[in-house]
């Protein structure tokens, strides 16, 4: 019965859009139909056989989307139905989750698709032109929007029909309104995105887009952030909206127009994103295949530096074993800085984590732990070690994952340094930076003995979450192709791990009643901290020799040192 | 080849007038002029960074200059580049190719966008492969394919479409001894069916056994351009190796060992 559905589907779309119809538009807009087809075809393969890795429109990511947010939306659904929402207020979560997920989704995917395109540099030589390869690329896109509606509204659409429910719900009408209205959202969504990047090509220079488009994949993220820090303010800025007041003049022009001048300020909201679409997209539909090369080869100059007499590098090379701990962490420095597939997955990620501790510790800064009641600061650690989470699972996914073959020539007895400068890089980054400015903020706030407690105490529990996430670095640095649905998989374990960590959030808040409980965790943390990264060093280092080499002999030996008696 | 529109005018099969080209404040190529016209082989040489591939890269539509012209089969380039597209065959110096498709289902593609019927181009592929000594292999997925195989499946997919323009770019990089023999021997074939051929090597000898004619670019600029009988005769040297280190001012190399050489020991 499935078969025969499916089969009746497929048919009816193909004499709709292969009909002379559909046709004859695409040939209007300046595409060529055949090409076209051509063009989807493939992107849909590639897409199966999971070619452009690191991307969520194949198969198998948005399956697993798909599932995972059945899930979570359906729990949603039935608490927002308990608490008898209303039809438009039900409707408005769902349509805002689906924006914001699609974002989420969609900027990062057009983002690889234009910034950094596989397909592109090998399609720049064919006879192709802008605009059939942007059609065929957002009809590819559109399946993604397809999944994210039906992930994050189908079982959200039929909860209401299963159980009482709040006012405006009419069965059978409000599931087809409640798709139909998602799948707008989405559609609306995804030329927004599209179009955004189509005024980044405009407006950034290409040796800069790259940079511009790893920072608009923040984007979402950040707004969302700001709307969190507003939320907490927002009695304050409705009563300031509300003494706002308009010159005469406008209020004039608005009361000519039928509704008034809210209506004259939707329609003009319309009109500049309808030009704003229009032109973002026709940007794209230029000369993309054209611009695909210069973009890979017009790489952002590196600041020449001379040589420093000291410097972190120099710091990291006298403690942890010499020039080859130096090699490990200048190595992880620019990877961290410089690498696209590592910006493109943490950026997104910690660039929320980050606005929201900073927000989160900004607003509670007032309030120590120490005091009796709950402060915003227990949050640091956990936050803190999400972030350097995050950072271990992503390094081992570079852009440059076929250069693995360099770390098989070197001297085997360099591997050990050289984790332990992977490792010290990390604890600089990830532990003593954020830590040293907070100490200077929370010191500010609440004076030095709770804030160097509090500090200590946090210092300690990151260093363990380092310990713990640097057996998330899955062999060799930096040497793996970015599996797909990584990203989906990553959101479904952070909100496992959020879970926990309110619990861990609860024990705080009762041990910081007594600085000695503080002390004496502070001390087993720091101790156990210091056991278990010796430990994950020496297994990450026979990791990275396994990887190497699986057979278990000491890999590529033409280098190595003599032993000396 | 039967191709719908008409060139707007042409003499040469490649004429490019004071082209100009920049990655973003790097300028890699300043005012090169030269024409290519029908059946001739033409070598295109120059030290690493010399401005090669992205002179090749403008030709084939890949790059859009910044300035001065480029026609390709009497096409300007960028205007015309689709049209102009169809006439090229390229072979890149990097083998970027869809990994995930079979050698077959590279080749189907790449000969559907450049609309060669069905049949021609089935027949065509089958040939192709046979004669490179990929059929065996040509339903195994590219990411199994050696260096050597993928060459040979960029050089299928160059030629696939018939076209009157070859820009070859390092095309004997990774092939073997007797498939490198055979495409000296077919860029030869080619050129006497009145195909124009632009290629681009480091392997002067071979440059030398296949070209009537060569391009050498120094820095972006067009250093020498002429047949190979009459650069000998210019530079009063005997072989290709000894007039590229003359013009590229390479004649240094024996110094630049010996400072290398003094680096390693100090």
């Amino acid at each position: 019965m499935k078969a025969f559905l499916m089969k009746a589907l497929r048919l009816m779309g193909k004499r709709l859009f292969h009909g002379p119809a559909f046709t004859a538009l695409l040939r209007r807009n300046g595409i060529d139909p055949r090409q076209y087809w051509i063009l989807v075809d493939l992107f849909e393969t590639l897409g199966k056989r999971q070619e452009v890795t690191g991307m969520s429109s194949d198969a198998y990511s948005m399956r697993t989307f798909t599932i995972i947010w059945f899930f979570f939306s359906g729990v949603l659904g039935v608490v927002i139905g308990a608490y008898g929402a209303t039809a438009g207020i039900y409707l408005l979560v769902f349509l805002v989750l689906t924006a914001f997920q699609l974002s989420m989704l969609l900027i990062p995917e057009i983002a690889e698709g234009l910034v950094n395109p596989v397909e592109g540099l090998i399609l720049a030589h064919q006879p192709i032109n802008g605009a059939t390869w942007l059609a065929a690329k957002l009809t590819h896109l559109t399946r993604l929007v397809v999944y994210v509606v039906a992930g994050v509204n189908g079982v959200p659409a039929l909860i209401p029909l299963l159980g009482p429910s709040g006012e405006g719900f009419r069965p059978l009408v409000y599931p087809v309104l409640h798709i139909f209205a998602a799948l707008g959202v989405g559609l609306v969504v995804g030329f927004l995105c599209c179009s955004l990047f189509g005024w980044l090509v405009r407006l950034v220079p290409v040796r800069r887009l790259k940079a511009a488009a790893a920072m608009v994949q923040v984007f979402p993220m950040f707004i969302a952030a700001c709307l969190q820090l507003l939320s907490l303010r927002v009695d304050e800025l409705w009563s300031w909206g509300m003494s706002i007041e308009l010159p005469e003049a406008w209020l004039g022009i608005g009361d000519r127009v039928p509704g008034g001048f809210p209506a004259l300020v939707a329609v003009m909201g319309l009109a500049l994103t309808t030009a704003a679409v229009v032109l973002g997209l026709r940007a794209l539909t230029v000369d993309h295949l054209i611009r695909v090369s210069s973009l890979m080869h017009s790489g952002a100059t590196v600041r020449k530096q001379g040589p420093r007499r000291w410097s972190i590098g120099s710091c990291v090379a006298s403690f942890a074993g010499g020039q080859a701990a130096r090699g490990g962490y200048e190595y992880l420095r620019l990877m961290m800085m410089r690498d696209w597939q590592f910006w493109k997955n943490m950026g997104l990620n910690a660039a929320y984590l980050i606005v929201f501790l900073v927000v989160l510790l900004f607003v509670g800064r007032e309030v120590t732990p120490f005091a009796s009641e709950f402060a915003f600061t227990h949050f640091l650690p956990h936050l803190i070690g999400l972030i350097i989470f995050m950072g271990c699972l992503y390094l081992a996914y570079g852009n440059d994952y076929k250069a693995v073959w360099s770390f098989a020539i070197v001297p085997d007895t360099a591997f050990r340094p050289y984790v332990r400068g992977i490792h010290a890089g990390l604890w600089f980054l990830l532990v003593a930076l954020p830590h040293a400015f907070w100490l200077l903020v929370l010191a500010w706030s609440w004076g030095v003995r709770d804030a160097l407690w509090v500090i200590a105490f946090s210092t300690a529990v990151t260093s363990l979450y380092l310990a713990v996430g640097l057996r998330l670095i899955d062999g060799l640095p930096f040497g793996k192709q970015t599996p797909p649905a990584r990203q989906v998989v990553t959101a479904a374990m952070t909100m496992i791990y959020l879970l926990v960590v309110s619990g861990a959030i609860g024990i705080q808040y009762l041990m910081f009643r007594s600085v000695v409980a503080v002390a004496a965790v502070t001390i087993m943390a720091s101790v156990g901290a210091y056991y278990l990264t010796m430990a994950t060093l020496a297994d990450f280092e026979s990791r990275i020799r396994q990887n190497l080499n699986p057979s278990g002999t000491r890999p590529f030996l033409a280098f190595d040192q003599p032993k000396t008696e | 080849m039967d191709h719908q529109r008409r060139p707007s005018g042409h003499q040469s099969t490649v004429a490019v007038d004071g082209l100009t080209f920049s990655y973003g404040s790097n300028r890699v190529l300043h005012g090169l002029t030269f024409a290519l016209g029908k059946g001739e082989v033409v070598g295109l040489l120059g030290p690493n960074g010399a401005g090669k591939s992205t002179t090749i890269k403008v030709l084939t539509g890949i790059l859009a200059p910044d300035g001065g012209s480029v026609r390709v089969a009497g096409f300007s380039m960028p205007g015309e580049a689709v049209e102009a597209k169809k006439r090229i065959g390229y072979v890149p110096e990097a083998a970027a190719l869809f990994e995930s498709l079979s050698g077959q289902e590279f080749l189907e593609l790449m000969g559907r966008l450049q609309e060669v019927p069905e049949e021609v181009l089935q027949s065509r592929i089958a040939r192709f492969l046979e004669h490179f000594d990929l059929a065996g292999v040509r339903l195994r997925r590219l990411d199994g394919y050696s260096k050597g195989m993928r060459q040979k499946v960029l050089l299928s997919a160059a030629l696939l479409h018939n076209p009157d323009v070859l820009m070859l770019d390092e095309p004997l990089s990774g092939l073997d001894v007797n498939a490198g023999l055979m495409v000296r021997d077919l860029i030869a074939a080619l050129a006497a069916e009145g195909k124009t051929v632009l290629y681009s090597s480091h392997v002067l000898d071979v440059v030398e056994r296949v070209c009537d004619r060569a391009l050498i670019i120094h820095k972006g600029r067009l250093i020498a351009d002429g047949s190979l009988e009459s650069l000998k005769a210019t530079t009063k040297r005997g072989r290709l190796e000894d007039i590229f280190r003359q013009l590229t001012d390479a004649e240094g190399t024996v110094s630049g060992v010996s400072e290398i050489i003094e680096a390693l020991r100090s």
